[in-house]
């Protein structure tokens, strides 16, 4: 095969295998994007699990900078007032989760 | 036969890629380089404030919570019932809070099934088992990475402890589906007189007001008139919402725009070595081709041929490089920058979005510099006399 026709092949390979990606990409969210609906809908606004802490904290780069820990006098987040305790700066927890299986 | 000259010029300029190997090499590894990186930033970017969009989408069309001191604090339900009593308004009361399990946090969410707007595509949203019902007690429907990570399946009974250790049980009756997974990953849902019970609540208070308005066009002033009768009120929009969320994720991938400066930056120096290395081998060449009968607009069609196949093979080898990286690897090392703590949960999906306009955008900024700094030098060379380029004068 000559070279012409050996780029011009890898070429439209290439570019069709990133169109059937991106065409892949955007059914995929049409079809989620439903189920997705329902369930806010249903149980009203509900931050993403990235965001169930501060967005700041969750950045590493931001995260020494930002305590976000708005339940201690004074260790308020300053980029945004969310409110919610931080993982990191605080001692262990007491687990408050057991499962018992029926089966 | 014009297509078979164009054709022929095609082949030309396949053959100069060849020919000048070195060149070529530098301008294709330096565009793969740059649009991997780009691309990798952009279909997570993309990812996070589709998802963000949507979850505020889909939200009431306002939510009141009640501060004092500036934190927040339980809402009486008195104040919901004020606002109801607005012209086309519904006040829907949650409870919600966490628990931690093994230092990780997870969201308990109590609401009431008889008034939420839930609609019939919810069993869209189960992997298995059923969503609350309105008669139900001390059940629970629970996201797929907390069910995964106890073992979680429909009929088990989940142990949830308040902060004085008291236990309370509740019974599996749903699994939610991966694909909310990044809603729904850390969530019991249970009904919202059993998360009163759980947190200690008393009936007349809840975390938050789901108020819905009939007609969008009065939510604004649905939102003044709460403001003004409800004191110390935290009144949040739909639109507030959305646009706090696109802000919160457009900072987060911040460092696009970083690396968008990069990307342009090396797209331009390779534009501008390309343009150099044209100026001396290439305007000899030129001369020899004149000579042999091409014409301007000839010379200057190889060239452009050359530039687009050179850009868009790099940039589809880049973008290629991009998917496999972030669908097929997970984004290893960026991820983690991209989604800070969110790494903290097994399994965590990563949001991606490869959308068309990406795509196309791509293929715009590797193929434009490239084609900005070869058509000016390409220009000059191409309107020299060939005795005087051959002669070097």
């Amino acid at each position: 095969m000559s070279r012409e026709r050996l780029v011009f092949l890898l070429g439209l390979c290439l570019v069709g295998t990133n169109l059937i990606h991106a065409t892949h990409s955007e059914l995929q969210y049409r079809y989620a994007s439903r189920a997705v609906s329902a369930v806010v809908s249903s149980v009203g606004f509900v931050g993403l699990v990235l965001s169930s802490e501060c967005t700041a904290t969750r950045n590493p780069i931001l995260e020494q900078m930002c305590a976000c820990l708005g339940d201690i006098p004074g260790a308020y987040c300053y980029h945004v007032s969310c409110a919610i305790v931080g993982i990191p700066l605080i001692g262990n927890q007491t687990d408050q989760i057991a499962v018992i299986h029926l089966r | 036969m014009p297509h078979q000259k164009h054709a022929n010029l095609y082949a030309y300029a396949v053959k100069c890629i060849f020919t000048y190997k070195a060149r070529s090499i530098s301008i294709i590894s330096s565009l793969v380089i740059a649009t991997v990186v780009l691309g990798t930033v952009a279909f997570l970017a993309d990812g996070l404030e589709r998802e963000a969009e949507l979850s505020a989408a889909f939200a009431p069309d306002v939510t009141v919570q009640y501060l004092q001191a500036g934190r927040q604090i339980p809402i009486p339900v008195t104040w919901g019932e004020i606002i109801s009593r607005m012209a086309g308004v519904k006040v829907v009361p949650r409870v919600w809070g966490y628990v931690y399990f093994r230092n990780r946090l997870y969201t308990v969410m109590g609401i009431d099934p008889s008034k939420m707007p839930i609609p019939h595509e919810i069993n869209l949203a189960m992997a298995s088992g059923r969503f609350l019902k309105a008669d139900d007690e001390k059940v629970a429907v629970v996201g797929d990475v907390l069910a995964n990570s106890f073992g979680l399946r429909v009929g088990d009974a989940l142990v949830l402890y308040d902060q004085s250790m008291r236990p309370f049980h509740v019974k599996v009756v749903g699994i939610f589906t991966s694909d909310v997974r990044l809603y729904m990953a850390d969530l019991i849902l249970i009904t919202i007189a059993d998360a009163r019970a759980f947190f200690g609540m008393e009936e007349n208070v809840a975390t938050d007001l789901c108020v819905y308005v009939e007609d969008p066009a009065q939510t604004r002033s649905v939102a003044e008139l709460i403001l003004r009768d409800v004191p110390n009120a935290r009144v949040l929009t739909r639109r507030i919402l959305r646009e706090a969320l696109l802000a919160a994720y457009g900072a987060r991938s911040g460092f696009v725009s970083v690396i968008w400066l990069i990307l342009l930056v090396s797209v331009m120096l390779v534009a501008w070595n390309q343009a150099c290395a044209a100026s001396t081998e290439a305007r000899r060449e030129v001369g020899i081709l004149k000579a042999l009968g091409f014409g301007t607009a000839d010379i200057l069609e190889v060239r452009l041929i050359e530039t687009v196949v050179l850009g868009t093979l790099s940039a589809s080898i880049g973008i290629f490089l991009a998917i496999v990286y972030t669908v097929y690897l997970g984004a290893p090392i960026l991820k983690e920058f991209m989604l800070g703590w969110a790494a903290i949960y097994p399994e965590f999906p990563l949001p991606l979005h490869i959308k068309f306009s990406t795509l196309f955008t791509l293929y715009a900024v590797a193929v434009f510099p490239l084609l900005v700094g070869t058509v000016i030098p390409a220009w000059t060379s191409a309107t020299t006399e060939p005795d005087a380029v051959m002669r070097g004068t």
